[in-house]
């Protein structure tokens, strides 16, 4: 079970969490991934550095949406190949 | 606890008009309230502006607290009249009501009010005499705990006229009405109001052949409303506006993804992050038990202020599932606000190049404070 955590406070906000929820959203759908849970969290105090996310308990700073579905394959899809 | 008298209307222009004809004044002064009803002649713009003038120089002299009959004098004097049909453009309906639940009633040309008292409706002892060349009906009564009292255009007594009925619904149809939708639920008033312009719709086939208003009014026990908003200045006070808000009486708001962890870190309770959009630009909100409302700070806050300042005494709280929304619903159905702002900053907002100051808490709490103040909301801010 792999858990994705994005923070939707303020200022990740306004730098585009929406949008980097949509896109893992998409990505776990388009490749089937079931065994994925993914939530909000509020400011997990990296601001400067944001958006912040989470995933499996391993801080990721500096997500945009141009770099998040590279992220979303480097940590969850390659994780599968395996 | 106090009783406060509210009051909730909707108008709606006639199908393919822009602006309603109809106009509505309400001014709360004191303990009194002050509502002021005109429907000018026609539809549209003209219509629009006829009705305006008339509410507005009806409900600015009635403010003034001149005497009734002085009021009346002048605003007949000055209602434009038609040159051709030798009538007003406008019709008028006004009432006050004071502290001690006495309500007097003016209506000139406007179709006679809905009282529902005792599961039903009934109509008002009137009074007629004429004044300036006008038939005007006058009614002095005293407003009861659970009364309810209905005012509307000539548009909701002719709904259906022409098509689905002969003649409209008439006064005797639309009482028949009021008192099946109200009977059905009598506390709340926006949402029978909502219900009875659906069914006057209907009447008109979703098509409304002339603009249509209706208010309604009723006493209501007062609410409290209380807003944590910030982390204080000093962390040992952390605790002390936790307990704060946990203990306070009525609805409980926090705003600030961060107030959220204190509040959840102190009272040892669950935070629950939402992540659902409901509205692009307003982050979601989360769920903690015993607080009614979670939502981000500042674009929240700032979102709920540019709502307060759009909005006008009487109507109908604004819909919407997203954060801001429901956060200026709260306000708008409190009678009393208390805020507990924290003033801390969070550093790293300010090195951040953003598009909007997020710096600011203080000042969009206070300019939020005055909004409520102008449409008569007792507000109180604690700093920490």
């Amino acid at each position: 079970m792999n858990e994705i955590i994005i923070c939707v406070g303020s200022s990740c906000h306004l730098k585009g969490s929406e949008k980097i929820i949509e896109i893992f959203k998409k990505e776990i759908e388009k490749n089937q991934l079931q065994e994925i849970k993914i939530s909000g969290s509020f400011c997990q105090g990296n601001c400067t550095a944001g958006v912040n996310i989470e995933i499996d308990g391993q801080k990721i700073a500096a997500v945009t949406e141009e770099n998040a579905r590279g992220i979303f394959k480097k940590y969850l899809l390659d994780d599968q190949n395996e | 606890m106090g009783l406060v008298f509210e009051e909730f209307y909707r108008s709606i222009p006639k199908a393919g008009e822009e602006v309603c004809g109809d106009s509505v004044e309400i001014i709360k002064k004191g303990n009194k309230t002050i509502v002021v009803l005109s429907d000018g002649l026609g539809s549209g713009i003209k219509a629009n502006i006829l009705s305006t003038l008339t509410a507005k120089i009806a409900s600015g002299l009635l403010e003034k607290e001149l005497p009734l009959k002085e009021i009346l004098s002048t605003i007949l004097a000055t209602l434009p009249v038609c040159e051709v049909r030798g009538i007003a453009y406008a019709t008028l309906v006004f009432l006050i009501i004071d502290q001690n639940q006495q309500l007097r009633l003016i209506e000139i040309d406007s179709p006679s009010a809905f009282l529902f008292r005792n599961k039903q409706v009934q109509k008002l002892d009137y009074r007629e005499f004429e004044l300036e060349g006008k038939k005007i009906r006058e009614a002095n009564f005293k407003f009861q705990r659970q009364d309810q009292l209905f005012l509307v255009s000539d548009g909701v007594t002719h709904a259906g006229i022409g098509g689905l009925l002969n003649f409209g619904l008439g006064w005797e149809g639309v009482a028949c009405e009021i008192e099946r939708v109200v009977k059905r639920s009598q506390t709340d008033l926006k949402n029978n109001i909502n219900k009875l312009v659906k069914v006057f719709n209907t009447f008109y086939g979703d098509q409304a052949g002339d603009d249509f208003t209706i208010i309604g009014m009723k006493y209501r026990r007062k609410r409290k409303l209380n807003i944590w908003s910030g982390p204080p200045l000093k962390k040992e006070n952390d605790s002390l506006l936790a307990r704060k808000i946990s203990e306070a009486e009525g609805k409980k708001i926090i705003s600030g993804g961060t107030t959220a962890q204190i509040a959840a870190r102190e009272l040892n309770r669950d935070l629950e992050v939402g992540f659902k959009y409901y509205d692009r630009d307003i982050p979601p909100i989360s769920k903690m038990d015993g607080i009614e409302l979670l939502t981000e700070g500042l674009l929240t806050l700032n979102r709920v202020l540019s709502m307060l300042k759009k909005y006008k005494p009487g109507q109908i709280p604004v819909e919407g599932k997203d954060g801001a929304s429901r956060f200026t619903r709260l306000l708008l159905e409190s009678d009393s606000v208390k805020f507990l702002v924290g003033r801390a900053v969070n550093e790293s907002h300010q090195s951040l190049n953003l598009p909007i100051n997020l710096g600011i808490r203080s000042q969009i709490i206070s300019q939020i404070a005055e909004q409520l103040r102008r449409i008569k909301k007792k507000v109180e801010i604690e700093w920490f």
